[in-house]
């Protein structure tokens, strides 16, 4: 199935609301859905028979701090029993205060159980929550770490456990980048 | 000076070392240095390639020791990240004294490639203290071997009965 007759099933099932299809710009064609929407949809992609979606290839968290300060999470689904594929994100505001509060997703790693890691590197590296996820903590980093790395705005910590986390300047030779 | 004789005309043969205790504890300890596998990253292939048939560091007593309470040296070979930092330095306080520390190319010198990464500890000696640096990325096994002659030269001038300088 192409993706825009994928596009017509989706509108058939949550409505054509707030929904919005994106395949002028380079790479893959996308629906960017508001967030409400993800877990019935999500159920509905795998469930359904013609789409039958049974593989997450791929959960992102991307960071833009372009005009507006915003999250986006990116979902790349499969169907292996029909061989064709689609590409969902939704959009999250990240206001100056409370931001975590506003970062905030249904997990979906109770119908693909491969999006239960992938979550967890996105909340390591982004701060994005999944709400009702079974075991949710940081994948790849320490639980003590403060902080999320891949946010635009990240300031690196001076010290972790007392390790300075800058190199010292080794006669006069001053290493550019690293403050 | 480690004198060996064991040839001595009037008496016939026999063996005698003539030497002092700290040179002869020197001596034995310079001629097994067994090394802790500590492989990181792309560094730990070089590592187990100078231990192999070709560089064969066996030929001057080294022999790679899967665990700490074995070893006398922990050659780092590779990224050292903050959260393996840890684990970095239990492994170094489990291994018995005298206990020597290579940091094994450039990451491990002073984090190398990523050291503008918000994870890589700038250098293992922000961790445990360093013998020897052994520079590359990754150092060829030639370059490790010489590493474990430098470090066996330190090793020999180290006195351990004697106070002072």
């Amino acid at each position: 199935m192409e993706a825009r007759d994928i596009l017509e099933r989706i509108k058939r099932i949550i409505g054509e609301t707030d929904l919005v299809w994106i395949e002028d710009l380079p790479g893959d064609p996308h629906l960017i859905i508001p967030k409400e929407k993800l877990r019935r949809l999500a159920i509905y992609l795998k469930g359904d028979q013609h789409l039958a979606f049974d593989t997450l290839m791929c959960l992102s968290g991307v960071h833009n701090m372009g005009e507006q300060d915003e999250m986006e999470v990116v979902y790349h689904l499969y169907s292996v029993r029909h061989q064709h594929q689609f590409v969902l994100k939704i959009k999250l505001d990240r206001p100056a205060f409370f931001p975590h509060f506003f970062l905030r997703v249904d997990s979906i790693s109770e119908i693909w159980p491969a999006a239960a890691w992938m979550e967890r590197e996105a909340y390591d590296m982004f701060g994005i929550h999944f709400v009702g996820h079974s075991d949710f903590r940081r994948l790849l980093l320490p639980t003590d770490w403060e902080g999320h790395p891949l946010q635009k705005d990240y300031q690196e910590a001076g010290a972790y456990r007392g390790v300075s986390t800058t190199r010292e300047e080794i006669e006069g030779i001053v290493v550019e980048g690293i403050t | 000076m480690i004198h060996l004789h064991n040839k001595m005309p009037s008496e016939g043969f026999f063996g005698a070392v003539f030497t002092t205790v700290d040179q002869a504890l020197n001596w034995f300890r310079l001629s097994s240095v067994w090394y802790l596998l500590f492989g990181l990253a792309c560094c730990g292939i070089e590592l187990m390639q100078t231990g192999g048939p070709r560089a064969d560091i066996d030929r001057i007593g080294s022999v790679p020791r899967p665990t700490p309470r074995q070893s006398d040296l922990m050659i780092v070979a590779g990224t050292l990240t903050y959260k393996m930092a840890s684990r970095l330095r239990l492994l170094y306080d489990q291994m018995a004294e005298p206990k020597y520390v290579i940091a094994m190319g450039s990451c491990a010198n002073c984090g190398g490639l990523f050291q503008l990464s918000y994870s890589v500890v700038k250098g293992v000696d922000k961790i445990v203290p360093v013998d020897v640096y052994v520079p590359g990325c990754p150092p060829r096994p030639e370059a490790l071997t010489e590493g474990i002659l430098k470090l066996q030269e330190k090793i020999r001038k180290e006195r351990f009965l004697v106070k002072g300088p």
